[in-house]
């Protein structure tokens, strides 16, 4: 219907159009800002991370916020990075947290489902294999996902040394 | 497969106050991705799954991946409405098993 020239609007359907245009406008309003950002900061990320992203959050578009990834971002030995994730939001309200890397050979980190837990927050202790960017996301109960990217900076990576 | 698992949290809480559970196994995590000295690599053995149970109800769950340090470390949250047990398990490669449990008491 948009694709159609502007004469259309003057045609016997014009309301059509009209209302048309009325919910792409809508559309576009509608869609948080905070989600395009989001969108935008995930584009630079590996295609290995976006997939792993997307799997958790079921392939819906997801906003930076409310999660907070708390992790040293100078990291001496990234063999063992303690992180601690935690989520601005009721308990009961968080049904999952994951962890994402961009650079370690595998994207995913761990997936805790905390619904029934009684605080919206999780400690670990992670490989880091170099220096790269560590997304902390969380999923809602009613499906709404938040993400926090964190640069860190590894020193002494993981994965290098023999044994 | 034997292991040593250490949990730390209180014995005695007050009844629906959020405590601190901190659970620690002893386990390599061997990633896949090293090799010995003969340039042989190491075959993957991690702990995949963690879970705490409350009297059978599941409190908290944990999918573990290779990027996981050697001897997981999990710290969360839980209450208590009664005095019960908690169950931890770890599961993994090589048909890797472990459980401990920890009762408490409600005051």
């Amino acid at each position: 219907m948009n694709a159609q020239p502007l004469s259309a609007l003057q045609s016997p359907n014009r309301r059509h159009a009209l209302q048309n245009a009325a919910v792409l406008l809508l559309a576009i309003t509608a869609t948080p800002v905070l989600a395009q950002r989001a969108s935008s900061e995930v584009t630079t990320a590996p295609k290995a991370t976006r997939d792993a992203i997307n799997r958790f959050t079921q392939n819906k578009p997801f906003e930076m916020g409310r999660v907070k990834l708390d992790v040293s971002e100078l990291v001496e030995n990234g063999h063992a990075v303690p992180v601690t994730v935690s989520v601005d939001a009721k308990v009961g309200e968080v049904d999952a947290i994951a962890i994402f890397t961009e650079e370690n050979p595998q994207p995913d980190v761990a997936m805790f489902n905390i619904r029934q837990a009684s605080k919206t927050q999780v400690s670990t202790r992670m490989r880091i294999a170099k220096s790269q960017r560590v997304w902390a996301m969380a999923r809602m109960s009613d499906g709404r996902c938040f993400a926090q990217p964190v640069q860190v900076i590894v020193t002494l990576a993981a994965c290098v040394e023999g044994i | 497969m034997s292991a040593t698992a250490l949990v730390t949290m209180p014995a005695r809480v007050k009844r629906g106050e959020a405590f601190e559970i901190r659970a620690t196994i002893g386990h390599p995590m061997e990633t896949g991705h090293r090799s010995d000295v003969d340039g042989r690599v190491l075959p993957q053995n991690i702990i995949r799954r963690f879970e705490c149970k409350f009297e059978g109800n599941t409190v908290f769950s944990a999918e573990l991946h290779a990027a996981i340090a050697a001897n997981p470390y999990i710290a969360f949250f839980a209450a208590a409405e009664k005095s019960g047990t908690f169950s931890f398990e770890w599961a993994g490669d090589q048909s890797f098993l472990h459980r401990e449990t920890k009762t408490i008491t409600v005051e």
